[in-house]
């Protein structure tokens, strides 16, 4: 894969306007189901070989201390994987996001495994509303595979081969967010391969041409 | 007299949008800042008379800086242009004092509009403070 077809500075900020709304977008669909404020940061979009993928999200992830991460295969002319990092201490909090409390009154079920299933569902929510978003405005469509809770650490191995070759590259795009009154935070990466860069050109240029 | 217009965005292309969305460019000096802090310290220097402000920047959030301007000039006309479609960060900035919060992208009957009615609001400021 070529990396001399590389995004120019013009369409990187293009890209951060796009993977803004997409943003914006999940934190709006997680806002209504949560019925809480969701604080979001500035996009961060960098170009890494897959195997870069690995330390680049422990580095990010540095200071964050019970990390729980769900992913999610999507596959379109923009195919990647999303993972959904959720960084918090305590697993009843989590619970508390989706009022699932209640549900420790069940026998059957310990906090970690519904604070996991409450993590996959919120996985689904804001990988889909953002993933779906970027496609909008990029005019693509793409399916998704089931969100898979894959625990705390993330593993370079687990990564397909067939999605990000060795010797190429991959876009990754990562954004922070927090939630009102919770002490959790979050990270969404979206590890995007690099095969269909001419494509995403080709449509970050019309995105342009709409607004120029 | 020209209108000055400040628009505060880190994106080059959104300054670009709503530039594109204003049909009388004539009517306005246009003034740009690519985050809350330089944005800031532009509207110190110029005072303009409408701002529109982006709430997602490095530096200085839009949050931030829509209160700092607010304290510099409690009639300020800030007007948000946000991809933070939440409904509570609407009535965040609201009650913040913006004058209108506007989605993104933004289009050009809206940004239109809310130029028109900031500019009564002007008018009508200008008419009772001098």
């Amino acid at each position: 894969m070529d990396k001399n077809i590389e995004l120019t500075d013009f369409e990187k900020d293009a890209l951060r306007e796009i993977i803004n709304l997409a943003f914006g977008n999940a934190a709006a669909s997680l806002a209504d189901v949560l019925g809480m404020y969701v604080f979001l940061n500035v996009p961060v979009i960098n170009l890494m070989n897959p195997n870069e993928i690995s330390s680049y999200i422990e580095k990010e992830l540095n200071s964050s201390t019970g990390i729980n991460i769900v992913e999610q295969y999507y596959i379109g002319k923009i195919r990647g994987i999303a993972f959904l990092v959720m960084s918090y201490e305590n697993s009843e909090e989590i619970l508390s996001l989706l009022g699932h409390s209640d549900l420790l009154k069940l026998d059957d079920y310990s906090v970690d495994q519904l604070a996991q299933e409450t993590l996959i569902e919120i996985g689904n929510i804001i990988i889909g509303a953002c993933v779906s978003k970027l496609a909008e405005v990029l005019s693509d469509n793409v399916i998704y595979m089931p969100p898979r809770y894959i625990g705390g650490y993330y593993s370079p191995e687990k990564v397909s081969d067939e999605l990000f070759k060795p010797n190429s590259y991959v876009i990754m795009l990562k954004t922070v967010f927090h939630f009102e009154s919770k002490d959790v935070n979050g990270f969404l990466f979206l590890v995007n391969s690099y095969d269909s860069i001419n494509w995403l050109k080709d449509s970050i240029g019309l995105f342009i041409s709409n607004y120029v | 007299m020209k209108l000055r217009l400040l628009l505060i965005d880190d994106s080059l292309l959104a300054r670009m949008a709503v530039k594109k969305c204003i049909s009388n460019l004539d009517k306005f000096d246009i003034y740009e800042a690519a985050d809350g802090a330089s944005g800031l310290a532009k509207y110190r220097e110029i005072h303009p008379d409408i701002t529109l402000l982006d709430l997602t920047m490095p530096v200085m959030d839009g949050f931030k800086t829509l209160e700092e301007i607010r304290k510099i000039d409690e009639r300020a006309i800030v007007i948000i242009l946000t991809a933070d479609i939440q409904k509570k960060t609407t009535e965040r900035v609201m009650s913040l004092g913006a004058f209108m919060a506007l989605k993104k992208p933004p289009i050009k009957e809206e940004v239109i509009d809310a130029l028109k009615k900031a500019e009564e609001i002007l008018s009508k400021s200008r008419d009772l403070y001098g």
